[in-house]
């Protein structure tokens, strides 16, 4: 069975997470695991985002930041990659 | 980013009604994968012409441009307005549990609350959203989903048959 492969942005959201709950219930798209580490990378990708604003990019704790979001952006990605292949 | 997007059929965001501006960037990542099959834009929010009506339509809009712009397949959702914002509170609370934080105060009322309101139930719309991206007929399209078309008047004698009182605290608004 080839199953539908879907990327959900902002599944932990208001409408996201009906969105979510309706592809999960359909049952012809990839499983929730994947879903749970793609959205914990967009929630890595947002930190990355905020910390790229002018406020921010100037603190020295932020670049330390960045470099924790990025490795465990990396790391979760690595992951999704993992559970995608085992489908 | 674009490099991570590649291999995937469909592209859902639902990023948020006042985050529609941070798709810009996304849909440059889309065009650069070039692979992606069909992109549904966050836009689960009301219909209306663009030109500062309503600010999230606008940036809705402004979303769709770009998506058309670099020709990515999309389905485009549209819903009507969310039955979740459109029941009124009961002075007693008994019915808070089924509303939107949004709406446990004094509900606006409309005119004399006739003209009919097209209603989505927003817990549908993972069952619309799944049915509407494996059509092949959705592909390039906008889809309306809508689950009642009821005025005001008719919402509020439903919560007051169902809920065995009366609405009260109401905010009249004149049009």
């Amino acid at each position: 069975m080839v199953l539908h492969k879907v990327l959900l942005l902002g599944a932990t959201g208001e409408t996201g997470g009906d969105i979510l709950e309706g592809l999960a219930e359909d049952g012809e798209f990839v499983s929730r695991n994947v879903f749970t580490c793609f959205v914990v990378t967009h929630i890595l990708n947002r930190i990355l985002a905020a910390l790229s604003s002018q406020r921010l990019r100037t603190s020295p704790r932020s670049k330390l930041l960045k470099s924790v979001t990025l490795t465990l952006s990396s790391l979760i990605s690595k992951e999704t990659r993992t559970l995608w292949q085992s489908l | 980013l674009a490099e991570s997007l590649k291999g995937y059929d469909t592209i859902i965001s639902a990023l948020g009604a006042l985050d529609q501006l941070q798709q810009l960037n996304f849909i440059e990542a889309i065009a650069k994968a070039g692979n992606v099959k069909r992109f549904v834009p966050c836009g689960f929010i009301t219909i209306c012409p663009r030109g500062g009506i309503l600010t999230p339509r606008d940036e809705k809009e402004e979303v769709h441009d770009r998506i058309f712009e670099h020709k990515i397949p999309y389905t485009i959702i549209d819903v009507g307005y969310w039955h979740q914002l459109s029941v009124p509170h009961l002075a007693s609370g008994r019915i808070d549990y089924a509303l939107h934080n949004l709406y446990l105060q004094p509900p606006k009322f409309y005119g004399g609350g006739t003209a009919k309101n097209i209603l989505t139930d927003k817990r549908d719309m993972g069952r619309f959203t799944a049915r509407i991206i494996q059509d092949p007929r959705t592909l390039n399209k906008r889809v309306f989903t809508w689950s009642d078309v009821l005025s005001q008047k008719k919402i509020f004698a439903l919560v007051e048959e169902v809920g065995g009182e009366k609405v009260t605290q109401i905010n009249y608004v004149s049009l």
